[in-house]
């Protein structure tokens, strides 16, 4: 029994517990217990793989050993990043250490150690440089230097795998297909060094000849078990990886399919239930009517909603609480589609709303009916001053949107939209409260004459009036007219020269 | 009456010899040696168009209020560079067709010019006798990349107006003379009211004139020294293998500066290119996004965004960051290709003058170089958009900024050695083939019989 190994994982037991309840305290709301499930399914396999029965076995023998390294990377380091450490500590800490943290994982340093590319590369240099170098059979022989070793696995594999998993903070964000071509990429490197080792003619740590008793085949063939292991086993373990992933991917699709199907039918709907609304306020009961809608809004909070701003808007570690929210917000993410989310940690695009306008009315009634914030809407009435519109788009927005607002990338991979489809009351409400990483514009800023006059201006780019000069190009400027002056122009010039002239 | 003129010339200036040996002079048919001509047949078209432009453009930052057609522009101050080519753009006769015809052609003139310089390297054109030669296309080329951004430059709109704010900032990073070269070239510190006005006269006679000249020293060399040619059946170092100039040729080229003409006038009555009147007047307080150059500054651009950050104190001097990137390195690229000729001569001790043209296989090595420094510049070209680039594939900016970084050294390496590989494994192959160098030559032998006797032997480089 390794009594250090024991202590250290009883410790970061005792710390992770302690960190889960200043969290739950501090976030009114309990980490999920999956991420405490895996947890301690973490804890589990250190134990399996440091504790006896394997690690005296690993001592002697290169299969129990290549054994223990395999539950270390594959199983032991996804696993401890799905208890999302990350998550907690920040969750956790007072406000000042998280915010030194977040500016440590904004960092160059932490920014440079988690860029895929070179995680991956690290990840194979470290797996490769182990095996073929004289660290490993210096960690055959000095403790302290399997320590560092064990380490460096955990740290590399823990490297690896959180530009997959997606939990906490990402710094470098990666779509689904990308996430597979990495974990796709890796599949071979891991055989080819499984298949390396299963190949060798020589025995590569002379230790194991010693634990073999002196016998050289003895340990070759152990060597050679030990590759096999890592070849097939490996193999096995990384294509189980690769298929979740591209399940998650998959489900990831099928949401944005439901998205369209329930847009379909809620465009199917929103006809019917506006006529009720309409008929009951012709009625002359607009008070019952209101309390339906509320009713009705409150419905569509729960099932909508709650699951990240909580059942009595006060929000989650995926999303802000609402108990302050104006109803430029509630309208703005509503209407544009941007809320119900697809999924929290991606930025939210315009899309067409899931719920009908009647709907998103009852909604955001309820949630105005429960929140502090102002309940003012903006009065645009798109009549504002086109050229002083201009000079302010000019001055405030274009750095960002463009000059043809068509959009454009902000860095950290945000991206500011195109305003195509937003209405004046949309760009409006944007000005006001500032999503994602917008600035806010209040009203020492930006007066609501002036946001009339943005908006007008906008809505002239929208409309493209006048579009003098032929196909716009996507509005993108040099780099669309490069392209076409090089494909469209020099490339068909080409082909006329290779007409007039020969190739003789 | 032609003829009749033709006989009158000849009386006086005895222009019949020169006139019966120009016009049966031989011109290569590969249809790479039109590549150049696309060159100059845009330059033609951007001299016609540009005098167009010329009588409505008006070169003075003076202020003052437009009150033109386009309404989103109406009561704002701006230039009257501007406001000239916003009338120009929008209320003038087939002022906006002209305008990017002009620019098209502009675009095209650079693209055609570049592709011309790379069948001239591989090809191994430039030898001697035509190092001259080679470096009077580079002078053409960085002539126009000057004519291009100068143009660029002019309308006095906002995107322009970032363009000229960087290349100032790049003027003054060069180190003792920075701060004169920029004020000779801008009038004053940035944003001057004399800078319109360099511009102009540097955009519309300084620079067109110099090339003109360049030009035409540039075509009086090669009609002087005689086209090269590929290698095939009959054709030697000693003579030159093609159609002759009339008719064959001039129809063929003429017809070229048609095809010239009708293609960029085509991009610029369809495509919309700098729509200026969007970007708005100039104002040192504002950008707008995306801020791109025309594709042959994208090179510049790409070298800024990913040059490093150094900020060097040498003898209590500051070299800023612009320098390396925005100075050093077009500076090193240009006498690299330079120098290119002399350095060749002296890696290979070939100072033979040359008629016949290599294929790429035949020298891997230089193939491999250029494929090199090419991918070089095209990995620059792209991160110089990497913004637009990034809102397109949804993925991070600063993740495709690193991703470029990385591509920089090694993706030149590996298109170098591929290209060197392949190229040697193609010549390997030829080399292999049976036969091919076994052509009969059938002649009249004396005796009234026909001979057949091998060709000379195919010149091989090792």
């Amino acid at each position: 029994m390794n009594y250090t190994v024991l202590l250290l994982l009883l410790l970061a037991m005792a710390l992770y517990v302690w960190l889960m309840s200043r969290y739950d305290a501090r976030r009114a709301q309990r980490l999920d217990r999956w991420h405490v499930a895996a947890f301690g399914a973490t804890v589990a396999v250190l134990y399996l793989a440091l504790e006896p029965p394997l690690e005296p076995l690993a001592d002697g023998s290169f299969l129990a050993h290549m054994t223990q390294h395999m539950l270390l990377v594959y199983v032991a380091a996804p696993l401890f990043l799905l208890s999302a450490p990350m998550m907690l500590l920040l969750g956790s800490l007072d406000l000042t250490k998280a915010r030194q943290l977040g500016r440590f994982l904004r960092g160059p340093l932490w920014r440079f150690l988690t860029f895929p590319v070179f995680t991956w590369l690290f990840f194979m240099a470290v797996m490769w440089g182990a095996h073929f170098s004289a660290l490993y059979e210096l960690a055959l022989t000095h403790p302290v230097v399997h320590i560092v070793e064990h380490a460096l696995f955990l740290a590399a594999a823990i490297l690896f795998w959180q530009a997959i998993i997606h939990i906490g903070p990402v710094s470098w964000p990666m779509n689904f297909p990308l996430r597979v071509v990495y974990v796709f990429l890796a599949t071979p490197q891991g055989a080819f060094l499984g298949l390396a080792l299963y190949q060798t003619r020589k025995v590569l740590y002379s230790h194991y000849v010693m634990t073999h008793d002196g016998s050289a085949a003895a340990a070759l063939a152990d060597q050679h078990a030990g590759g096999a292991l890592m070849w097939i086993g490996g193999g096995l373990l990384l294509f189980v990886v690769f298929m979740i992933v591209v399940a998650m991917w998959g489900r990831h699709e099928r949401r944005l399919g439901e998205q369209l199907d329930a847009r379909l039918d809620a465009r199917l709907r929103s006809g019917a239930v506006l006529g009720i609304v309409f008929a009951l306020a012709a009625f002359g009961i607009s008070t019952r009517a209101a309390d339906t809608t509320l009713g009705q809004g409150q419905n569509l909070y729960q099932i909508h909603c709650s699951s990240c701003h909580g059942s009595s808007l006060q929000g989650s570690a995926n999303a802000p609480s609402l108990r302050n929210v104006s109803i430029d917000a509630v309208q703005f993410y509503l209407t544009t589609g941007r809320m119900p989310a697809i999924a929290p940690s991606e930025q939210n695009q315009h899309r067409t709303p899931i719920l009908s306008p009647a709907q998103i009315d009852a909604l955001v009634t309820f949630v105005m009916s429960r929140s502090h914030g102002s309940t003012v809407l903006p009065v645009v009435d798109n009549v504002g001053n086109l050229a002083r519109g201009r000079a302010l788009f000019t001055a405030n927005c274009s750095a960002c949107h463009g000059a043809t607002a068509q959009g454009g990338s902000v860095g950290y991979g945000w991206i500011a939209p195109s305003l195509d489809r937003a209405t004046v009351t949309q760009v409006a409400q944007a000005i006001r409260i500032g999503p994602g990483v917008m600035p806010r514009f209040d009203e020492h800023t930006l007066s609501d004459s002036d946001v009339n006059d943005i908006v007008r201006y906008v809505n002239v780019l929208q409309t493209n009036v006048p579009n003098a000069g032929g196909l716009p190009l996507g509005g993108l400027g040099a780099v669309a007219e490069g392209l076409v002056a090089w494909v469209l122009g020099m490339g068909v010039l080409i082909v006329v020269v290779r007409l007039i002239g020969t190739n003789a | 009456m032609i003829r009749r003129l033709a006989l009158a010339l000849d009386d006086r200036l005895g222009t019949a010899h020169f006139m019966r040996k120009a016009l049966r002079k031989a011109f290569p048919d590969h249809w790479s040696f039109m590549l150049g001509e696309i060159a100059l047949y845009c330059f033609v078209v951007l001299l016609a168009t540009g005098v167009y432009l010329g009588f409505f453009f008006d070169a003075s930052s003076q202020p003052l209020t437009y009150n033109g057609s386009y309404l989103s522009l109406h009561g704002i101050q701006m230039s009257a560079a501007y406001a000239s080519v916003l009338r120009l753009s929008l209320d003038t006769r087939a002022g906006l067709l002209l305008r990017q015809i002009h620019h098209w052609a502009a675009l095209v003139f650079l693209a055609a010019i570049t592709v011309h310089m790379c069948r001239i390297f591989f090809t191994g054109a430039f030898r001697r006798p035509r190092e001259l030669n080679w470096i009077i296309g580079l002078v053409l080329l960085i002539l126009a990349l000057g004519a291009g951004f100068t143009g660029y430059s002019l309308p006095d709109d906002l995107l322009s107006g970032t363009g000229l704010r960087i290349a100032y900032s790049v003027l003054i990073s060069v180190p003792f003379v920075g701060t004169d070269l920029a004020f000779l070239f801008f009038g004053g510190a940035f944003p001057a009211t004399e800078t319109i006005g360099r511009l102009f006269f540097a955009h519309v006679l300084i620079l067109p004139a110099l090339i003109a000249a360049a030009m035409t020293l540039h075509l009086g060399i090669i009609w002087r020294q005689k086209h090269t040619q590929f290698r095939g059946p009959g054709r030697t170092e000693n003579n030159v293998v093609g159609s002759p100039l009339w008719p064959n040729y001039a129809m063929k080229s003429a017809g070229l500066l048609f095809a010239v003409a009708a293609i960029v006038t085509a991009l610029g009555a369809f495509f919309q290119i700098n729509p200026i009147w969007l970007y708005g007047p100039y104002d040192p307080a504002n950008v707008s996004a995306p801020a791109q150059p025309d594709w042959y500054i994208g090179w510049l651009e790409g070298a800024l965004r990913l040059g490093p950050s150094w900020d060097w104190q040498i003898f209590n001097h500051t070299v800023p960051a612009p320098f390396f990137a925005g100075v050093l390195l077009p500076f090193v690229f240009f006498s690299l290709l330079f120098v290119w000729p002399f350095l060749e001569r002296r890696i290979t001790h070939d100072g033979e003058p040359h008629q016949l043209l290599d294929h790429p296989s035949d020298t891997p090595w230089r193939t491999g170089v250029g494929a090199a420094v090419l991918t070089f510049a095209i990995v620059l070209t792209f991160a110089g958009s990497d913004g637009v680039q990034a809102k397109i594939v949804g993925i991070s900016v600063e993740m495709l900024a690193s991703l470029y970084r990385i591509m920089l050294p090694v993706l030149p390496a590996v298109v170098g050695l591929l290209s060197f590989e392949l190229a040697r494994e193609l010549r390997a192959r030829r080399d292999a083939l049976p036969g091919t160098d076994a052509r009969i030559v059938i002649s009249r032998a004396d005796s009234g019989g026909f001979v057949g006797q091998p060709e000379e032997h195919r010149e091989r480089r090792p």
